[in-house]
C-alpha cells in the first residue's frame, strides 16, 4: 500500500530504455513485455499505465511492475506511459520481435498537481471519472466547452439556445464556479447566464472537475467547484508529430476543423494549433431556429524550454474568437411579448430556409490569453513555481435597435486581467507533502460608451492578494489532506445614479474571504475506497450582484442589485464510495450536502414597477439561508470482453431555508448511460466499436407554482449512437466515427435552457468526424 | 512578480471616471394630443418617466374625453433625459416599415380609433390617428409601440396586435374616461 502512495504521489519521469532480449518473432505474433521499476528505490512499479497509441490499447501494470502485450505487429510504436493523470510520457520504438524491456522511472519531486489527478485516479480504472480525456474532447470538439463536460457525473449545462452553454456542478454555476484555462482564471463576464465561457475545448489534453484541498490552490470560488482545462506536455519526439481532425454535422450544416502541429526540438519544445467552426441555424425537429449560426476560430502557441536540469519555462498564448447568434424570436420588449411567445407552434420572425447568416441578437467575443510560467528545482524534493499571465476579454453584444443603432453594440465591455502567482512545494518524503503559495490578480471592466446605453454593471477594478497552503499525508491505508487560504479583495465600483443628472461616484469594498478543507481517503481493501472531505469557504459578493441595475433581456424583469451584501459563507460535506465488486462491476455514489449562510439569490419582489414599456416584475439580490443536497451515482459493468455498460446518475434538492421555497435553475434528476460492443480487429480495422446512448431528464417536479412564468417543461429521452474505426493510412493513425444525437428526433424542451420559453431543442443531428494523427 | 506592476503602470488612470454613455436612443415620454375635429381645447394623455427604468416614479396625466365627438390624434415620443431633447416620433416614422402603433380599447370604453397615416408599404404606422366617441363611458386605453412587427399578418394593419410579433418598445395604458 505504501508503495501505491508512492507512486500516486510520484510523477514519473521516464529516463533510460534498455533493450534486453531478443527473441525471434513472427509478424502480428510478438509479445512485449515491460518492466517498470523506480530508478532509485529499484522497486517494482505497479499499476503504472502503458498506453500504445497504435492499438488504441491500455495496461495496467501488475504487483510486480509488469506488462505484457502480445499480438503485435512488426513495427513503429508510441509507448505512453502515464499515472493517475500525471503528464504522458511518450517514447517512439520500432518493434522487430519479442521483447522485453526495463523502463525505470526517476523519483522526480515535481508538483502537487498530485492531489488535483488524486481526483482522476480512476481513470484508467474503466470507472466514470471527474476528467475528460484527449480522445474524448477530440470527439466532440463540434460542441461548446460546457457541452463536453456533460459526461462527468454531477456537472450539467446552463444553456441560451444551442450556442451558448455554460456549465453547473452540483447546482452551482456562475460565478460560484470558476474555470482555470491552462493555470489562469478564465477572465470574463462570468455572471452572465447568457455567457459563455471563451475556452475553445481542443487545446486541453484533460478537463478535470476538482474537488478537495486542492481546489484551494486556485482563486476564485471555494464553495463551488473547479473546473481545469489542462494542455498537455509538448512531446519528447524529435520530429513533428501532428493532428488533424474534421467534423461535419447534419445540424447547424456545421464544419469544425482541428489542426494541431508539435515537436520537442533542439532549443525548445513547441505546439501550434488552431480551430475553426463554422456552425448555422440549427434546426428543430419541426422548424429551424432562425439566427442561431455560431462562427468561432481559435488559434495557440505553446513553447517549452528546458534552460537547465532544474529549470524549466514554459510560454502559451491563444486567442479565441466567437460570434454567436441568439434566437430571433426571442429578443422581447416587455412581458406581454413573453407572455406572447408562450406556446406558439413556432416562435416569431421564424425563417423558412437555413442560413449561415448571424444577425441581431448577436455576441461577439474575442479573448486573448499570454502565460509565462516557470519552475526551479531547489532541491530533488523542492521546487519553486513562478506563473503569470495576462488575459483580455472584448464582450460586445448586438440588439435590434433603432435606427442605424443596431450595428453599435447594446453592451460592450472590456475586461483586462493580470494573475501572477509564486508557488512552493516539497515532498518530505513519499508520504508527506507541502505546497504553499502566494497569488495577485488584477481585474479592470469597463464598459464603453459606444452603446448609448447605461451598462447592466458598471465599471469597476479589483486588487486580490491571496495565501494558500496545502498538506497531503498518507499512512498505511489512509490518505488525509488538509487546506488552508485567504483572499483579500479591494473593490472599487464607479457606481451610476439611477435619477437625472446622472452621476458617477466611485465606491470602495473591502472583502476578506477565508476557506478551510479537509478530506481522507481510506481504501481498507482493493474493493472499496471510502473518501470524505469537507470545505469551508467564504465568497465575496460580485460586482453584478452588488451593482447589476436594469432590463435583463431574454428574461422579463428588471435586475436590482444591493451594494450592502455581505460574503456568502458556506460548508459543503462530500462523501464518496468507490466499490468494485469483482472484475466486472465497479461503481461510485458520491452524496453531498451543502449548506449556506447568506446565499445571494435573485429575489422576484411583489411589486410590479411600472416602466414605458408597461409594468415588469422587479428581481432583486437577496441573502437567504439555503442548502442543496444530492448524489451521484456512476457505474461501469463488463459483462463481456466486448461489452462495456456505463451508467451516470444525478439528483438535487435545492431549498431557501428562510423563506421555504425550492430554489430555482436547479437541475433535475437524470441519468443517461451508453452501451459499447467492441468489434474484433481486423488486419486493416482496429478499435471498432458500436455505442448506443440514451439520456433521460426528469421533469423538474418541485418548484411551486408561480415561480416560473411559464410551466417547467415535460421529462424527456433521447437516444444517440457512436460507430467508430481506426485504420492506418501510410503509416498514420486515421480514425473514422459516425454518431447520431437525438436518433428519433425527439420535440422537447429542457429547463435549464432559458429559450425554454420561446423554442424547442435541437432535433436530429448526425456527426462524422475523421481525425488523423501524422508523423 | 514584478511583471504585473509593469504591466499595471501602463494601464489607465484608475481616479479618472468612466465616460457615461449618451443615452440618445431612450424613450422616456408618450404625448398622445387629442384635438377636436370640430374645433375646441385638446385633451393631452401623457406618461413621463424621464430617468429611465430606475430612479424617480413616471409622471401619468389622463385627461377627460367628450362624448360623440371626433378627435384627430397625434402622438408624440421623446427622449427627454438628454440634452437637447430629442424627437424619438420623428425616427418612428423615419423607419416607417419597421414600426407600428397600436391602440388597444376595453370594451366597455365606447370609443373607436383608426389609422391616418401610412408608411411608404402603404401599411399604417399609428402616429396619427382618428379617434370618434359614442355614449358616456370609463376604461382603459393601451398605446404599444412595436419595433419590427408583421405587419402583412393577419389583421395587423387594421389595427390587431395579436399576431403582429416584434419586440415592444413602448408600452402605456391610461384610463380614458369619456364624459
Amino acid at each position: 500500500m505504501k508503495l501505491t502512495s508512492l507512486i500516486r504521489l510520484l510523477s514519473l519521469y521516464l529516463c533510460f530504455i534498455q533493450m534486453v532480449i531478443q527473441v525471434s518473432g513472427q509478424n502480428c505474433n510478438i509479445t512485449i513485455q515491460i518492466s517498470v521499476i523506480d530508478q532509485n528505490t529499484v522497486q517494482a512499479l505497479p499499476l503504472a499505465v502503458l498506453h500504445i497509441a497504435e492499438t488504441s490499447q491500455n495496461y495496467i501494470a501488475n504487483e510486480s511492475g509488469n506488462f505484457v502485450v502480445h499480438s503485435l505487429c512488426r513495427g513503429e510504436y508510441h509507448l505512453q506511459l502515464s499515472h493517475l493523470g500525471y503528464e504522458d510520457l511518450e517514447q517512439t520504438l520500432y518493434i522487430r520481435s519479442d521483447t522485453l524491456l526495463f523502463i525505470s522511472l526517476i523519483y522526480q519531486s515535481t508538483v502537487l498537481n498530485q492531489i488535483t489527478v488524486e481526483v482522476s485516479s480512476n481513470d484508467h480504472d474503466e470507472r466514470v471519472s471527474n476528467t475528460i480525456s484527449r480522445n474524448e474532447i477530440a470527439q466532440e470538439s463540434n460542441k461548446n466547452f460546457a457541452d463536453i463536460l456533460e459526461n462527468i457525473p454531477g456537472v450539467q449545462t446552463i444553456r441560451n439556445g444551442s450556442g451558448i452553454s455554460k456549465p453547473t456542478i452540483h447546482g452551482l454555476s456562475g460565478n460560484r464556479l470558476s474555470i482555470m484555462n491552462n493555470g489562469l482564471p478564465q477572465s470574463g463576464q462570468q455572471w452572465g447566464n447568457d455567457h459563455a465561457p471563451e475556452i475553445d475545448a481542443f487545446v486541453a489534453d484533460n478537463i478535470i472537475v476538482v474537488r478537495g484541498a486542492s481546489s484551494l490552490a486556485y482563486p476564485g470560488a471555494q464553495s463551488g467547484a473547479i473546473i481545469l482545462v489542462e494542455p498537455r506536455k509538448i512531446t519528447s519526439e524529435k520530429k513533428i508529430l501532428g493532428s488533424f481532425n474534421f467534423i461535419t454535422q447534419s445540424n447547424g450544416s456545421g464544419q469544425t476543423l482541428n489542426t494541431a502541429l508539435e515537436q520537442r526540438g533542439k532549443f525548445l519544445g513547441w505546439r501550434a494549433s488552431a480551430t475553426i467552426k463554422l456552425i448555422g441555424d440549427r434546426k428543430t425537429p419541426d422548424y429551424y431556429l432562425t439566427n442561431t449560426g455560431q462562427h468561432e476560430g481559435s488559434a495557440s502557441i505553446h513553447f517549452e524550454k528546458n534552460l537547465s536540469d532544474s529549470w524549466r519555462s514554459t510560454m502559451y498564448y491563444s486567442y479565441f474568437q466567437t460570434e454567436l447568434g441568439l434566437l430571433r424570436g426571442s429578443q422581447i420588449g416587455n412581458i406581454s411579448d413573453l407572455e406572447e411567445a408562450f406556446g406558439r407552434p413556432e416562435p416569431f420572425n421564424t425563417s423558412e430556409n437555413f442560413s449561415f447568416q448571424i444577425a441581431e441578437p448577436k455576441q461577439r467575443v474575442k479573448h486573448h490569453l499570454l502565460k509565462i510560467t516557470s519552475k526551479y528545482y531547489l532541491t530533488p524534493t523542492a521546487s519553486l513555481h513562478f506563473n503569470y499571465g495576462i488575459q483580455l476579454n472584448d464582450r460586445e453584444e448586438y440588439d435590434i435597435r433603432r435606427g442605424d443603432r443596431s450595428s453599435s453594440p447594446a453592451l460592450s465591455m472590456t475586461q483586462w486581467s493580470h494573475f501572477s502567482e509564486a508557488i512552493f512545494k516539497k515532498f518530505r518524503d513519499e508520504n508527506n507533502s507541502f505546497s504553499a503559495g502566494l497569488q495577485y490578480w488584477y481585474i479592470d471592466n469597463a464598459n464603453q460608451p459606444e452603446t448609448g446605453i447605461l451598462p447592466l454593471i458598471p465599471d469597476y477594478y479589483s486588487y486580490q492578494g491571496s495565501a494558500y497552503a496545502i498538506f497531503q499525508r498518507s499512512k498505511q491505508k489512509a490518505e488525509y489532506d488538509i487546506g488552508l487560504r485567504y483572499d483579500v479583495k479591494d473593490l472599487f465600483v464607479w457606481s451610476i445614479s439611477e435619477s437625472l443628472p446622472r452621476e458617477i461616484r466611485k465606491v470602495n469594498h473591502l472583502f476578506e474571504n477565508y476557506s478551510l478543507s479537509g478530506g481522507i481517503n481510506y481504501t481498507p481493501s482493493e474493493a472499496i475506497k471510502i473518501s470524505t472531505n469537507i470545505i469551508l469557504a467564504k465568497r465575496s459578493p460580485e460586482v453584478n450582484e452588488m451593482y447589476s441595475f436594469g432590463l435583463h433581456q431574454g428574461v422579463s424583469g428588471i435586475e436590482e442589485g444591493d451594494p450592502n451584501l455581505t460574503e456568502e459563507k458556506s460548508a459543503k460535506l462530500t462523501t464518496s464510495f468507490d466499490i468494485k465488486v469483482g472484475p466486472k462491476l465497479t461503481f461510485q455514489i458520491l452524496g453531498y450536502y451543502h449548506r449556506f449562510i447568506d446565499f445571494i439569490y435573485l429575489e422576484p419582489q411583489e411589486e410590479l414597477r411600472l416602466t414605458i414599456r408597461g409594468a415588469f416584475p422587479v428581481f432583486q439580490y437577496k441573502q437567504t439561508n439555503a442548502e442543496i443536497m444530492g448524489s451521484d451515482l456512476s457505474l461501469t459493468y463488463l459483462p463481456h470482453p466486448k461489452f462495456r455498460l456505463t451508467l451516470i446518475s444525478s439528483w438535487l434538492r435545492g431549498k431557501n431555508i428562510s423563506r421555504n421555497l425550492p430554489l430555482v435553475f436547479m437541475p433535475s434528476s437524470r441519468i443517461q448511460g451508453h452501451i459499447r460492443y467492441l468489434f474484433r480487429n481486423t488486419e486493416a480495422l482496429v478499435d471498432n466499436h458500436l455505442t448506443i446512448s440514451c439520456r433521460y431528464v426528469a421533469r423538474q417536479s418541485h418548484l411551486r407554482e408561480g415561480q416560473d412564468f411559464y410551466p417547467v417543461p415535460a421529462d424527456y429521452f433521447l437516444l444517440g449512437f457512436s460507430a467508430s474505426t481506426t485504420m492506418t493510412v501510410h503509416g498514420n493513425k486515421l480514425q473514422i466515427t459516425l454518431s447520431g444525437e437525438n436518433i428519433l428526433n425527439k420535440k422537447y424542451r429542457d429547463y435549464l435552457n432559458r429559450l425554454r420559453y420561446f423554442a424547442d431543442e435541437q432535433g436530429m443531428n448526425l456527426i462524422l468526424r475523421v481525425g488523423m494523427n501524422f508523423n | 512578480m514584478f511583471l504585473p506592476l509593469l504591466f499595471n503602470s501602463c494601464k489607465k488612470d484608475e481616479n479618472e471616471a468612466p465616460i457615461l454613455p449618451n443615452e440618445e436612443e431612450l424613450i422616456t415620454t408618450l404625448v398622445y394630443t387629442l384635438t377636436p375635429v370640430d374645433g375646441g381645447s385638446s385633451v393631452v394623455f401623457s406618461f413621463q418617466d424621464s430617468d429611465g427604468d430606475g430612479g424617480n416614479t413616471p409622471i401619468i396625466i389622463e385627461g377627460i374625453l367628450a362624448a360623440n365627438t371626433e378627435y384627430t390624434g397625434a402622438l408624440s415620443l421623446l427622449n427627454e433625459s438628454v440634452d437637447p431633447i430629442s424627437d424619438i416620433s420623428a425616427e418612428v416614422l423615419e423607419e416607417g416599415t419597421m414600426h407600428q402603433v397600436f391602440y388597444q380599447t376595453e370594451s366597455n370604453l365606447d370609443m373607436l380609433i383608426a389609422y391616418s397615416d401610412t408608411d411608404t408599404n402603404g401599411n399604417p404606422i399609428g402616429l396619427l390617428t382618428t379617434i370618434s366617441t359614442a355614449n358616456i363611458s370609463t376604461g382603459t386605453l393601451t398605446i404599444t409601440l412595436r419595433h419590427e412587427p408583421t405587419k402583412t399578418a393577419n389583421g395587423v394593419s387594421a389595427g390587431n396586435i395579436e399576431n403582429a410579433g416584434g419586440e415592444t418598445d413602448i408600452e402605456v395604458t391610461f384610463i380614458v374616461e369619456i364624459d
